[in-house]
């Protein structure tokens, strides 16, 4: 990947799977036409957790795009889905980036997701722009994995900055709010997600 | 802040550096641009969704006021979100505001045991709002009208949740 300041960095997905778990099927076809443009080699598509653990089990999978809420035919939601994903060390992959979507993005709610072991959080509305900073930046800063107590994630240790709250908000995050004042702007979910989980921190 | 114990790191393999650095990738831009025409080339299926989600959302919330049940005011909230986490992707960002409020509103309904008049008049007003939106293709953040439907509906919501 070669990066100059004048130039858009290059990234090539074509040997890179991909599995996404939405139980709104418009929102799941959505998010494939996307990554497919993505070139990405493959993309897989659930609609129920038990369907995302069963093409976990089967196939070699890179990235999880799942959505917060799977709904009424799911056993569990997106959260309790990547605690069972890092925990499930004898049938695939725990260590699969996992990037959690919901249009549900307050500080509660990252911090759980953060505390689950999710590498990524992405606020709906969904934009390729930024969904595309999601996977390029799991893949140009990699974090090691921890296991403290019950926590297998990754280390949010790496990067000591500090939450610093709301107050800091500027102008561009305001554009990337999702229309709710509760909701946090990227920035504000970069800062949460960096800071160390309250798992390790015990 | 406590000092975090037993912390085991795990030797996790990851090669997705090299494999995104293999010859033949795009740039960031292209790719951007490839996945904005996606959601062009799905944005009169999206039209039909959502006008097939509000119908939707009428027939819960018609149900729900007929019955009362939780579970149809859970399945209203389900719908909620998907016009919430869909609007602002295809243009639309002053749906996803509107059912962001009722969103709101329906968290703050689920713990209650009883639903009071008040709260079933906000009810209506964000379904009859959003139904506007929809039905009138109304785009963007809906300008100053749409800023004052917004507010108005987080006054109304703000005014339920104080009771």
């Amino acid at each position: 990947m070669s990066v100059t300041p004048t130039a858009s960095p290059s990234y090539n997905f074509s040997e890179m799977s991909l599995l996404i778990i939405d139980d709104n099927e418009f929102a799941r076809r959505l998010l494939k036409d996307i990554c497919a443009r993505f070139r990405f080699g493959e993309v897989w598509t659930a609609g129920t957790a038990q369907d995302a653990l069963r093409t976990l089990a089967a196939k070699r999978i890179d990235f999880v795009l799942c959505d917060w809420m799977l709904g009424a035919g799911s056993d569990m939601d997106g959260i309790e889905l990547t605690h069972r994903i890092r925990h499930e060390e004898d049938n695939f992959n725990p260590f699969v980036a996992i990037i959690m979507l919901t249009s549900f993005a307050d500080v509660e709610n990252v911090a759980r997701a953060r505390d689950a072991g999710v590498t990524e959080f992405l606020a709906k509305p969904v934009s390729p722009a930024r969904l595309l900073l999601r996977f390029t930046h799991i893949i140009d800063h990699p974090r090691p994995f921890v296991r403290v107590g019950d926590y297998i994630g990754p280390d949010r240790r790496r990067h000591r900055k500090p939450y610093d709250g709301p107050e800091r908000r500027n102008r561009d995050d305001a554009d990337e709010r999702s229309g709710n004042a509760r909701d946090l702007s990227a920035t504000e979910i970069d800062a949460i997600l960096s800071h160390k989980s309250s798992a390790a921190a015990r | 802040m406590a000092q975090p114990s037993n912390v085991e790191y795990i030797d996790a393999p990851n090669t997705l550096v090299q494999r995104a650095a293999r010859p033949g990738g795009m740039t960031a831009d292209a790719m951007v641009a490839a996945g904005e025409a996606a959601i062009t080339a799905r944005a009169g299926e999206y039209r039909k969704v959502r006008c097939r989600d509000l119908d939707e959302l009428r027939a819960l919330h018609a149900n729900f006021l007929k019955t009362g049940e939780a579970r149809i005011l859970q399945e209203m909230g389900r719908a909620a979100y998907d016009l919430k986490g869909q609007g602002g992707t295809f243009g639309y960002s002053i749906v996803t505001a509107v059912a962001d409020s009722l969103c709101t509103l329906i968290a703050l309904l689920e713990k209650r045991a009883d639903i009071s008049a008040k709260a079933r008049e906000a009810l209506d007003a964000h379904i009859r709002a959003l139904a506007l939106l929809i039905e009138q293709d109304i785009t963007g953040d809906g300008g100053k009208l749409g800023a004052e439907l917004v507010t108005e509906l987080h006054n109304l919501v703000g005014r339920i949740a104080d009771m």
